[in-house]
């Protein structure tokens, strides 16, 4: 078996997945937000290091002497000085206009994976296009092809709900519908025996939750993230974050599957005639909130799909499906 | 013996008894009766005429009865014969009636089946009326199906003239394929034309992020699957990753 690798490129994490010695699958995860802090004089400078240190934060030095904190401990750092973590990606894909962000993306991944040999298969994720928003995948599929390939990889996109699949739908005989609730973007993909039919992003996901939480309650967006991510119960909220956060989550699932049934009715001719009921697989961090397949289940029953969907279920792990999916595929 | 009443007697009641007693009433009767000798006479002359045409009779015939009248043995006769016919009528009747116990439970079955076939002929009666009523129904659907049919043929006719009207259609529409078309804000052109390279330009300078430094720990979470399994399994489903 060779040994290609995985990567999931998400909006609000980075998962690599590579074969361990014994043939066992090994996930690296990394959060891709990070904080810049500048200091004010070299004194500052070294007591902001010893700080660091002394947290066992994880964190960069830039060559401009300033510090940039990533992952987790980013947004602990931007809530601390009520401010707001930054981020790589936004919406699922890079943009020339944060592109100050990319070094520390760069940076981030090459730590996941370390340095290839120029013979290396990767298989990364990328968004499908957005049906409710314009910007360009085109663009960063290019660009995070081209950065692994320096990084020493043969890249090759694999589009992030249709890794899902690989993942969750072999017993299925690669039939199904998965979506995969990441933070950027909401991403569907319809498929029948291994042919993705259908694929298609909403932009509607974990950061909509958290800004229109954070906004209805005059909170940084980060703070309601981290509440968030401590665990959701949809059915029972014991604050008013949690509360705010229920509602956005059930609005959040109303528009994605109003927006798969308006897309399969649309795409209806495209469609072969699914005889039997199909799978639908939720992944993604936005589904690790307890009650999330009941919800889904409910607006299901009030809408028309043009597909019979049988079992709701959520995958193995929804943190690293996709990254799993992707290492299947590079050993392809 | 005479019984004596008083004359002249007054009731309680006030009435007065005067001559009409039944005596008063004989005497009345027997005072005023006149005898008619000469009928009388005639009369038992005949009477005795009769008693010796009788008597002659008797003495030619034995004991036989006159003409018209029955012998003793002749009553005796009739009688015994009439006794014996109603003796054999009331047998008749006690074995009929013998009889018609016997046959208690089969009557009683008779008339449950009766009452059956009474019920039945009720439900073939509504069976009856409900298929004509359906027969009508039917005869209605077939009037309006052959309605349709027509406009069907009609239709069809319309299809024919439309298909005669689409032939060579087909190259004009791969004619105009070929020219660009605007479809959803994206223009399409011949995929033999020659396109523009698209061309991507790293943003970054070729130095940038090298004076990073970086100091990360990043676990590693090793799960108990076998690859090699869902590998196999993988390549048998779909050989190789979709070029979409």
């Amino acid at each position: 078996m060779s040994k290609g690798v995985g990567l999931d490129i998400g909006t609000n994490m980075l998962v690599a997945a590579t074969i361990g010695e014994e043939g066992k699958p090994v996930f690296k995860m990394q959060r891709d937000a990070f904080y810049r802090i500048v200091p004010k004089s070299e004194v500052n400078r070294n007591s902001i290091k010893k700080a660091l240190t002394k947290r066992a934060f994880n964190f960069i030095e830039d060559s401009d002497g300033s510090f940039v904190v990533v992952g987790e401990e980013a947004l602990e750092t931007a809530i601390e000085r009520n401010d707001v973590a930054k981020r790589p990606l936004r919406r699922g894909v890079i943009s020339p206009k944060e592109k100050d962000s990319l070094p520390m993306l760069k940076l981030l991944i090459e730590n996941l994976l370390g340095k290839g040999n120029g013979d290396t298969n990767l298989v990364y994720s990328v968004p499908a296009k957005p049906i409710d928003g314009i910007f360009d995948i085109v663009y960063h599929t290019e660009m995070m092809g081209g950065y692994l390939g320096q990084m020493g990889y043969r890249a090759q996109p694999v589009n992030e709900a249709f890794a899902i699949a690989l993942s969750e739908l072999l017993d299925e005989g690669l039939t199904g519908i998965c979506l995969s609730f990441g933070a950027g973007m909401v991403n569907t993909a319809v498929i029948h025996q291994g042919d993705p039919l259908v694929e298609f992003s909403t932009t509607r996901a974990g950061d909509f939750i958290d800004i229109a939480a954070g906004n209805a309650l005059d909170i940084s967006p980060s703070l309601v993230q981290l509440e968030k991510e401590s665990g959701v119960d949809l059915n029972n909220h014991e604050t008013k974050i949690m509360e705010a956060v229920a509602v956005y989550y059930g609005s959040v699932i109303k528009y994605t599957l109003e927006n798969v049934a308006f897309e399969l009715i649309r795409r209806k001719k495209d469609l072969p005639i699914f005889r039997e009921e199909v799978s639908m697989i939720l992944s993604g961090g936005l589904t690790l909130a307890k009650g999330f397949s009941g919800k889904v289940r409910d607006v299901l029953s009030t809408i028309e799909l043009p597909i019979k969907i049988g079992e709701i279920k959520k995958a193995g792990d929804p943190m690293t499906a996709v990254a799993n999916g992707c290492l299947l595929a590079a050993q392809l | 013996m005479a019984i004596p009443y008083k004359k002249q007697y007054v009731k309680s009641d006030g009435r007065k008894l005067n001559r009409s007693g039944p005596r008063d009433m004989q005497a009345r009767t027997v005072g005023s009766y006149t005898p008619d000798t000469s009928m009388v006479e005639l009369l038992t002359n005949q009477l005795t005429e009769l008693r010796a045409e009788i008597l002659a009779m008797k003495s030619r015939s034995g004991d036989a009865a006159p003409a018209g009248f029955f012998s003793p043995e002749q009553v005796d006769e009739e009688i015994r014969k009439a006794v014996e016919a109603a003796v054999a009528e009331s047998a008749i009747s006690f074995k009929g009636d013998t009889k018609n116990a016997d046959m208690a439970p089969l009557v009683h079955e008779y008339k449950k089946q009766i009452v059956e076939l009474q019920r039945g002929n009720d439900n073939l009666t509504k069976l009856h009326a409900s298929i004509t009523k359906e027969s009508g129904n039917l005869k209605e659907k077939i009037a309006k199906l052959e309605a349709e049919m027509v406009d069907v043929v009609e239709l069809k006719k319309q299809i024919a003239v439309l298909e005669q009207e689409l032939v060579g259609k087909g190259e004009m529409v791969e004619m105009l394929k070929t020219r660009p078309a605007i479809l959803e804000g994206e223009i399409f052109t011949d995929p033999d034309r020659p396109q523009m390279e698209q061309v991507f330009v790293d943003p970054l300078e070729e130095d940038a992020g090298k004076g990073m430094k970086a100091t990360i720990n990043i676990e590693t979470v090793v799960k108990d699957e076998e690859v090699g399994d869902k590998v196999n399994k993988l390549k048998d489903l779909l050989g190789k990753l979709p070029n979409k």
